[in-house]
């Protein structure tokens, strides 16, 4: 009890910090940033293939009726990444709470409701430039910082109902709002030149809507899909707007599989037209957006067919274009491999999940990243089972 | 498992809380809004608002006594008045009648010497009191007689700064007597003398440690031996120098200091887009002399710069203690001061005037009179280089 204790108070500790500022990957710099995932830690250990079917994800609303009880969850990732660019190659770290979602079940219906806050697109980076400059005909060394933090987050409203034992249907509305504020450096190696920081800040509003279904036409075999449609993301600057950037329609399936009583396999596959938010991009600066494809598997192996959440093994792999170009040339894209566990207690009202990723991100040879991201996600369930359980 | 689950929260909850953010690169390849740009323009002061004014200050606030012989740097005496000297002392809290003087030391301080000039010698003289800073040069000279020498000293090669004491005992002290009819004040002159042109400065009684001291040792009768030696000193009331006008100001010509001390005020026409829109990195204001400058080999003296609070004219008040100096050496033409720090508060919503205070830093106190071009000259007229830096264009994916 003690150690369990033990655990749930560093795990809390890790959680409980001061809300820092974080960065993401490099080829989270231009564009929009870096895509959020939108998943859980669980979902994140098998390689997000199990997404669509988990409702402490928020990627599709059908799934919320697998909540068995009103549930927090929250996540938080830690990341430890190695850049490489045309100008050197620089390790970083970093922390941030991606996912976070509130919702379950109403007693005695059909019906379950969740209200969560994901991460769309992240941008948090400090670029560090070394160089010479010559304001009055003599070259000195400067050094030069650019930096954002922040990005654009999904605040969703989802529902989900339950109209027959083989079908969840669930339709949720997103809010997509966000600020990144950006700050520009420049340290003069000769100090009669006046260091200088100047700043703005970008904010962001755009709508849209999601609607996805669950369906298992036997014992063993789940299908599901889900369809997003966001609206123009409307951009302003300092309180000015600026222009807008049309989001994509977002269409994903997935197949989940069980195999004996204790494995179940997954697969998903997601498509992004991100190419419809290209004019906007390249109009405000960018260099392009392009649609992406995103392939996921993974396998989740449960020790005891009773308690399927607790001590699984899980493993994925996942491989994903990244829709923003950090330059001219081929389209970044990310592989990632995975693996995750989880332990639920306090009579399987509570339930911690670690997934560890090793992601590696390239665009054509001149970028490249590897990073290692440790997901922990704490989930807290409250109240009895509904009566159509 | 749980061990494995302890490991991972022990490590999540130790990597939390670092973060390192700063990743290399490539702009403006990478950078989204390209690169920093910097730009450099020369704005020059305003036409006819570049004037020259005396009066801030007196005399009396200078920290050096100017002395000087020949046509290099012109004549130039000084005067020392010292504090009056009472007929009595306290000794173990009892007031005694001073009695006579044993012996007198008279100290001055030799801040900087012309040390390329040989046989320079320091004359001192006894003044009546009713010479004052009105004195010219001839009336003092006229006052310096081989009668009313007290000591003449020469500065030997080797002494270029310290103090200078000089002994007076026996029949010289008959000299040096306080006169009670003279309100007990006692007015000495100094006078330096070369084969040829020659300078110097003494510090007054503003220059902190280095003003002119009067000591008087007497002997008092006390039980006590330990007090037996007594002196008694006397710092000065007053030091100057007494020295001719500098020459009048010609047309097209901006001074500062000077004898009477002088300071200019520049007025600037600010562009619209310096004010509000950029990031100044520095700014220079440059300023071109008439003539290479005259003084005290190897001299130096500071130029001052303030920007101002108000644009009143001469008697504007200047920020408090925000402001930005150089220093001019024998033989510039010219200055070149970095005020970034003060054109800085000519940008925003509520800027200050565009307008800049010059002066040296001890008026009064140096043979050093820069003079530069101005507007209402042919010469280069007063400017200000300024680099800067436009908006970051923050926009850009």
């Amino acid at each position: 009890m003690m150690r369990r204790g033990l655990i749930c108070s560093l795990a809390l500790l890790a959680l409980v910090v001061p809300e820092l500022v974080a960065q993401s990957s490099q080829f989270g710099i231009r564009g929009l940033g870096l895509p959020g995932r939108s998943s859980s830690a669980r979902t994140l250990g098998s390689g997000g293939s199990m997404g669509l079917f988990d409702g402490e994800s928020s990627l599709n609303p059908a799934a919320l009726w697998s909540l068995p009880l009103a549930t927090t969850v929250l996540t938080t990732s830690q990341g430890w990444r190695t850049s490489t660019n045309p100008a050197g190659t620089g390790s970083a770290r970093d922390n941030r709470f991606p996912q976070f979602l509130i919702g379950g079940p109403i007693p005695s219906s059909r019906l379950a409701l969740a209200l969560s806050y994901s991460t769309y697109a992240d941008r948090d980076f400090t670029l560090a430039t070394i160089g010479t400059a010559s304001p009055r005909g003599v070259p000195i060394g400067v050094i030069d910082t650019l930096s954002s933090t922040g990005g654009i987050n999904d605040l969703r409203v989802a529902a989900s109902f339950l109209v027959h034992s083989r079908l969840q249907v669930g339709l949720a509305v997103h809010a997509l709002t966000g600020v990144n504020r950006l700050t520009s450096r420049r340290v003069w190696e000769d100090t009669t030149f006046l260091s200088t920081r100047q700043s703005s800040e970008l904010d962001y509003l755009g709508y849209g809507i999601s609607a996805g279904v669950i369906y298992r036409p036997k014992v063993g075999l789940e299908l599901a899909g889900m369809i997003r449609q966001d609206g123009d993301l409307t951009v302003r600057q300092d309180s000015a707007e600026t222009g807008s950037v049309d989001l994509p329609i977002t269409i994903s399936a997935a197949g989940r599989m069980a195999v004996g009583s204790r494995l179940a396999v997954a697969a998903q596959i997601t498509r992004r037209d991100w190419s419809v938010a290209n004019s906007g991009i390249v109009s405000q600066g960018g260099v392009a957006a392009k649609n992406t494809l995103e392939y996921s598997a993974g396998l989740e192996f449960s020790r005891d067919p009773r308690r399927r959440d607790h001590q699984p093994i899980r493993l994925g792999v996942r491989y994903a274009q990244l829709p923003f170009l950090v330059g001219e040339g081929g389209q970044p894209r990310e592989i990632g491999f995975s693996a995750g566990t989880g332990i639920r207690f306090a009579r399987n009202q509570a339930g911690l999940d670690v997934a560890v990723e090793r992601m590696r991100r390239t665009q054509g040879s001149a970028f490249s990243e590897t990073a290692w991201v440790l997901s922990i996600g704490v989930s807290m369930q409250t109240g009895g089972r509904t009566g159509l359980r | 498992m749980r061990r494995l689950l302890l490991l991972v929260a022990l490590a999540s909850a130790a990597s939390a809380c670092t973060e390192r953010l700063t990743t290399p690169g490539t702009c403006p390849g990478l950078c989204p809004g390209g690169e920093v740009a910097v730009r450099d323009t020369v704005i020059p002061v305003t036409i006819g608002s570049d004037s020259s004014f005396d009066g801030f200050t007196g005399l009396l606030e200078a920290t050096s006594m100017l002395l000087s012989t020949g046509p290099a740097l012109g004549e130039s005496r000084g005067v020392v008045r010292f504090l009056r000297r009472g007929d009595s002392t306290i000794v173990n809290d009892t007031v005694v009648a001073l009695p006579a003087v044993d012996s007198v030391i008279i100290q001055l301080f030799l801040q900087r010497r012309d040390t390329t000039v040989s046989g320079l010698e320091l004359e001192l003289y006894r003044l009546p009191t009713d010479v004052d800073t009105l004195a010219t040069i001839a009336e003092l000279d006229g006052l310096m007689t081989p009668a009313t020498l007290l000591r003449s000293v020469t500065i030997v090669d080797s002494a270029k700064v310290g103090p200078f004491s000089l002994a007076f005992s026996g029949p010289d002290l008959a000299g040096l007597a306080f006169a009670p009819e003279d309100s007990t004040e006692l007015v000495i002159g100094l006078r330096l003398t070369a084969p040829g042109s020659a300078a110097a400065r003494f510090g007054t009684g503003r220059s902190g440690g280095q003003g002119p001291v009067f000591l008087s040792y007497v002997t008092i009768e006390s039980a006590d031996t330990a007090l037996r030696n007594q002196f008694v000193s006397r710092a000065p009331s007053r030091s100057f120098t007494v020295r001719p006008p500098s020459p009048p100001l010609g047309t097209g010509e901006l001074q500062l200091g000077g004898f009477p001390a002088t300071r200019t005020f520049l007025r600037f026409t600010l562009p619209d887009n310096l004010r509000d829109s950029v990031t100044i990195l520095r700014a220079t204001l440059e300023l071109d002399g008439i003539a290479p400058l005259t003084g005290l080999p190897g001299d130096s003296v500071r130029v001052d710069v303030r920007g101002l609070l108000a644009d009143f004219g001469a008697k504007s008040p200047v920020i408090g203690n925000a402001g930005s100096s150089a220093f001019m050496r024998v033989g510039d033409t010219g200055v070149s001061i970095d005020i970034a720090s003060t054109v800085v508060f000519w940008q925003g919503e509520t800027p200050l005037p565009p307008a800049l205070r010059l002066q040296i830093g001890e008026e009064w106190s140096s043979f050093l009179v820069p003079r530069f071009h101005s507007t209402r000259g042919a010469g280069p007229a007063p400017r200000l280089r300024i680099t800067y830096r436009p908006q970051f264009p923050f926009r850009g994916f």
